[in-house]
């Protein structure tokens, strides 16, 4: 196994771990348990907050931390994603527009 | 032979059937998403064999998609971990709401069934046997097993089906990328999912800000070091959410 394969894998055990503990750590819990209405109110922002984070960057910077253009295939991506999203408010269409028009960019560009 | 018989008589029982009836619609939308993660998987670069492994070890769509960017950043893992953690924290929520209705399993059972849940199985199971209505009017109390047999078994033919669904969909996701020209570049698609996975997240304002303040962080701190960047945004995203959400939940406190 080459290093990168091991860090891959090592990798994908680990977020299972991840996974099981979130769905099942108070679930096993012994004790009754119900959450603060703040505190799950808080929790709901922070897979959001998350997915940003990583989503941003990557849309935004190209390698070398510099910004990309608007007629960047990726920055047109977005735009038809977000077009499909409001016009029709379906996540399959947000994402079917954004893979297609991506494609479309970087053929046709 | 038996084994088969009692599953048969098992999906064939009038919760199962419901179960399975109520999460479809929910499961034709995910075998889209399963297939879209399985494409992502392989063309952020996994191998078919991590790919398949990934889709039936983690289980957990979102967190894979998160994770493929980081992967193919040569993010380290703690960080990877962590954001599937943070990725996941609806499963808490939803494994409290469900809790009551596991109580009285022993602990591989419980684990077994938490494993299960997933976002469409925990919107219809909690809406057909919302487990505070329950208590309220004190079916739950009963602790009788004839009368909690019901919820549970439309729990286990729901999950059991919305994982075959995901496990069958994913892996046509994968064998299918192998078909697809690497000139595409297509391990954007995982970016692209994400994006139509969080449009309809920021339904408020404090979700709005959320994004905003967690993605204008991440990309001033794209330079820290061993991307402590990644769990710096969040804190601020969720920070901020929160202090914009303040007038909204004094507003619905009022209201109920």
């Amino acid at each position: 196994m080459t290093e990168h394969e091991a860090y891959i894998w090592i990798g994908i055990v680990g977020l299972m771990g991840a996974t099981v503990i979130s769905r099942t750590l108070l679930m096993l819990w012994p004790r009754e348990f119900s959450l603060p209405f703040r505190l799950q109110r808080a929790l709901r922002f922070a897979p959001m907050a998350a997915i940003a984070a990583i989503i941003v960057p990557s849309v935004l910077l190209e390698p070398g931390s510099s910004f990309i253009g608007l007629s960047h295939p990726k920055s047109i991506a977005v735009l038809a994603s977000l077009i499909g999203w409001f016009l029709t408010r379906q996540m399959v269409v947000s994402m079917a527009g954004g893979v297609s028009f991506y494609l479309a960019a970087k053929f046709l560009i | 032979m038996s084994a088969l018989k009692s599953a048969v008589v098992f999906f064939r029982s009038p919760p199962a059937v419901q179960g399975i009836q109520d999460t479809l619609p929910a499961a034709i939308a995910m075998a889209i998403w399963g297939a879209v993660t399985g494409v992502a998987m392989v063309q952020s670069g996994l191998s078919t064999a991590q790919a398949i492994g990934m889709s039936l070890l983690v289980y957990a769509g979102s967190a894979q998609l998160a994770s493929l960017p980081l992967f193919a950043a040569g993010a380290p893992w703690p960080i990877i971990w962590a954001s599937a953690l943070i990725v996941n924290l609806r499963f808490v929520i939803y494994s409290v709401a469900a809790k009551p209705f596991f109580q009285q399993f022993s602990w591989p059972k419980r684990l077994l069934h938490g494993v299960g849940m997933t976002d469409a199985l925990a919107a219809e199971f909690l809406r057909r046997f919302d487990p505070t209505k329950l208590q309220r009017s004190g079916l739950l109390q009963t602790e009788s097993l004839r009368l909690a047999r019901e919820p549970i078994h439309y729990y286990r033919a729901a999950s059991i089906f919305i994982w075959l669904v995901w496990q069958s969909s994913s892996i046509a996701g994968i064998v299918l990328a192998q078909e697809i020209p690497a000139t595409w570049g297509l391990e954007f698609i995982a970016t692209i999912a994400l994006i139509a996975m969080l449009l309809p997240m920021m339904v408020d304002r404090a979700g709005i800000v959320c994004v905003v303040v967690a993605g204008g962080v991440a990309v001033l701190s794209i330079t820290l070091p061993l991307n402590l960047g990644l769990l710096v945004s969040v804190l601020a995203g969720v920070l901020a959410a929160i202090l914009a959400d303040r007038p909204q939940i004094e507003k619905t406190r009022l209201s109920s």
